[in-house]
C-alpha cells in the first residue's frame, strides 16, 4: 500500500476519460438516429402524398436525403445535444465509477485497520513483561509458563491480523489465551468463562473481531472496579444467523471517565462490521447494570471474500 | 528515618517494588502498601509516608488522582507501565517517576535523587502542571467550551432552582453528582465535577483538593497551620475548606 501515489485519482481520470467517450459514442448514435426518425417517415409521406412518383429521381434524392441528415444531425447536435447534455451524461457515468472507487477503498482502509489491529496494546505488553520479570526470581517455573502463554498470544495475534478469514475456534483460543495472561496478574479481580455452541466452532468469524470487544471489557468495566469482577463469552446459533455475546459485570459506560476512548473503538468495529458482512451484521451495546452486554449478530457462513 | 508507601494494584509489582527498595534503600521503611487508589489515599492521610510511590493506573482513583488529594508533605514518585505523554510531561516537569519492571539501574537513579533531596530538605517538586496536564488528557469531552457557565440549574423535588455562578460559593464532587455549596444552602447536580470544571470560568473557579472547586471571590484568606496544611475562608461557608499540596502555591504571598 503506498501511501503516497493518489490511486482514488489515477482511476477517476481514467474513469473521465472513458466516460467521454462513451458520450461522444452515445451522442453520435442519437443524433444519427433523430435524423433518420425525422427524415424516413417525412419521405415516405411526400412520397405517398405525389402518388410513388418520386422514387425516379432516386440517385439526386439520395445526395438531397444525406446532405439533410448531416445538416439536421448537427443542428440537433447543437440544440438538443449540446455541451450541457454531455457534462450531464459524463456526471451520469462518473458517479456509477465512483461508487466503485469508494468501495475498493473502503477495502484498502479495511485492510489498514487489520494492520493496526496487529499492534499489540502497549499497557498490556509492558505489563505483561514487568510480571513476568519479577515471577523469574520468585517462581522460576511460573515464570517460563506465563512466557510461554505469551509467546503463543504473541503468535495467534499476529497471524490473526494477517490472516483474512478465521473461524469461531480460532478467536476463541486467542481470548482464552489473553485472559489467562491477564488473570495472572489481576488474580481474583478477574474471572472469565466461555460457552460456545459446538456447532459454531468451525463457523467462518473475522479474526481480531472479538479480541478488542474483551479488551475494552477488562480496560474500561473490570480493571478500574476495584472488586474487580466477571467476562463471559457466548456464541449461538439462530438459525442462519450466530449470535456472540460479551457480558462483563463491570464499571458500566455511563461510571466512569474514559467511556470516550471505548466510544471510538465500537464505532471502528461497527464499520468493519459492516463492510466485512455487507451491512448485515449488526452490533448492539447494552446496560446490564451492573456491568455491559455487547451482542453481535452476523450471518453464519463465510463472511465478505477478501478481494 | 525516612517512610514509604506503595501502591500498585498486581501484588507481583507490589512486591518486586518492595524488595528492590529493600536491597538499594535498606533504611527506608514502607510503612503501608496500598492495593488500590482509594486505599493509597486513605493511607497516605493516615500514615503520612516522606515517600509514595503511585502506579498511575490503578482501580477506584488513579494515581494523579491520589496526587491531587494529597495533603501531607509527601514526595510522589509515579510509577508506569507504558505512556509516552506522560513520561515526556514527567521528564518536563522533573517529576520523579518509574517505568515498570523497574530496573535495579533506573531505581537506585531515583533513590540517589531522593536521599538527596531529603538531605538538603528540599521541597516536593510541584505537581500541579502534571496534574493539570493528565487530568485533562483523560477526560472525556475535550476541547474548552466558549461559552462560560453562567447559571446552574438544580432540581429539589418540583423546583428547579435557578443559581447564578457567582452565588456559588464551592463545588463539591460526589462521585458522578456535584454538590453546589452557596450561602443559602446545598444542592445536587447531576453532573460530575470533572466535566463542570470544563464550562466554568478557570479565571474565577479553582480547583484546590481533588473533589473541590472553590469561587475565587468568595476566599477572603488562606491560613497555614504548624503541619503545613493550608484551609481557605470562604464569606458565607461555615468551616475552612482544605487546600491540597498540589494547589497550595495559588495561595502563597506575592
Amino acid at each position: 500500500m503506498s501511501p503516497t501515489f493518489d490511486y482514488a485519482g489515477a482511476r477517476r481520470e481514467e474513469a473521465t476519460r472513458v466516460a467521454r467517450k462513451h458520450v461522444k459514442e452515445i451522442k453520435g448514435f442519437y443524433l444519427t438516429a433523430t435524423a433518420y426518425a425525422v427524415v424516413i417517415p417525412s419521405l415516405w409521406i411526400v412520397n405517398y402524398a405525389m402518388g410513388g412518383k418520386i422514387w425516379a429521381h432516386w440517385p439526386m434524392i439520395g445526395w438531397g436525403i444525406g446532405l439533410t441528415i448531416q445538416g439536421l444531425s448537427v443542428f440537433a447536435g447543437r440544440s438538443f445535444f449540446g455541451n450541457e447534455w454531455e457534462q450531464k451524461k459524463v456526471d451520469e457515468i462518473m458517479a456509477r465509477e465512483n461508487l466503485k472507487v469508494v468501495s475498493s477503498e473502503k477495502q484498502l482502509v479495511q485492510a489498514q485497520m487489520r494492520m493496526l489491529q496487529a499492534q499489540i496494546e502497549p499497557h498490556f505488553l509492558f505489563n505483561t513483561l514487568a510480571s513476568i520479570q519479577t515471577l523469574i526470581p520468585r517462581a522460576p517455573d511460573k515464570a517460563s509458563l506465563m512466557l510461554d502463554n505469551f509467546i503463543a498470544y504473541l503468535r495467534q495475534s499476529l497471524t490473526a491480523s494477517r490472516a483474512q478469514e478465521g473461524t469461531v475456534k480460532q478467536e476463541v483460543d486467542l481470548l482464552r489465551n489473553y485472559l489467562e495472561l491477564l488473570k495472572i496478574r489481576m488474580g481474583d479481580r478477574l474471572q472469565f468463562e466461555f460457552d460456545i455452541d459446538a456447532d459454531l466452532q468451525g463457523a467462518s468469524l473475522p479474526p481480531m473481531l472479538l479480541q478488542p470487544i474483551i479488551e475494552n471489557a477488562i480496560k474500561h468495566g473490570l480493571e478500574p472496579k476495584v472488586e474487580g469482577g466477571r467476562v463471559r463469552v457466548t456464541a449461538r446459533r439462530s438459525g442462519e444467523s450466530m449470535v456472540l455475546t460479551v457480558a462483563d459485570n463491570g464499571l458500566g459506560f455511563s461510571d466512569h471517565a474514559d467511556s470516550s476512548g471505548a466510544g471510538v473503538g465500537l464505532a471502528n468495529l461497527r464499520e468493519r462490521l459492516a463492510v466485512l458482512y455487507d451491512g448485515k451484521a449488526t452490533l448492539t451495546v447494552a446496560d446490564a447494570s451492573p456491568g455491559t452486554v455487547i451482542t453481535i449478530t452476523a450471518p453464519v457462513g463465510r463472511a465478505l471474500p477478501a478481494s | 528515618m525516612t517512610t514509604a508507601l506503595i501502591a500498585d494494584d498486581e501484588s507481583l509489582l507490589r512486591e518486586d517494588l518492595r524488595d528492590k527498595l529493600a536491597a538499594l534503600w535498606p533504611e527506608l521503611q514502607v510503612v503501608a502498601i496500598a492495593t488500590n487508589g482509594n486505599e493509597a489515599a486513605q493511607m497516605i492521610a493516615e500514615h503520612e509516608p516522606d515517600i509514595a510511590f503511585l502506579d498511575i493506573k490503578m482501580p477506584g482513583q488513579t494515581g494523579i488522582e491520589v496526587a491531587q488529594g494529597i495533603e501531607t508533605a509527601t514526595r510522589v514518585v509515579f510509577v508506569t507501565a507504558y505512556d509516552q505523554y506522560a513520561v515526556q510531561a514527567f521528564a518536563n516537569e522533573a517529576i520523579d517517576y518509574l517505568l515498570k519492571p523497574a530496573t535495579v539501574e533506573r531505581l537506585q537513579q531515583t533513590v540517589t535523587r531522593l536521599k538527596a533531596a531529603f538531605a538538603q530538605s528540599a521541597p516536593a517538586p510541584d505537581l500541579s502542571q502534571i496534574i493539570n496536564l493528565l487530568s485533562r488528557a483523560a477526560s472525556t469531552t475535550g476541547g474548552t467550551a466558549q461559552q462560560k457557565l453562567r447559571w446552574i440549574r438544580a432540581s429539589r423535588g418540583e423546583v428547579t432552582y435557578q443559581i447564578s455562578v457567582d452565588e456559588v460559593l464551592h463545588f463539591q464532587s460526589d462521585d458522578k453528582y456535584t454538590i453546589v455549596n452557596t450561602a443559602n444552602g446545598e444542592h445536587v447536580i447531576r453532573m460530575p465535577l470533572a466535566e463542570l470544571l470544563q464550562s466554568l470560568d478557570s479565571e474565577q473557579f479553582w480547583q484546590v483538593h481533588r473533589g473541590t472547586v472553590v469561587n475565587i471571590h468568595c476566599v477572603t484568606s488562606s491560613k497555614r497551620d504548624g503541619d503545613g496544611r493550608v484551609t481557605l475562608n470562604v464569606k458565607g461557608a461555615p468551616k475552612p475548606l482544605p487546600v491540597s499540596r498540589a494547589y497550595q502555591h495559588l495561595f502563597k504571598q506575592m
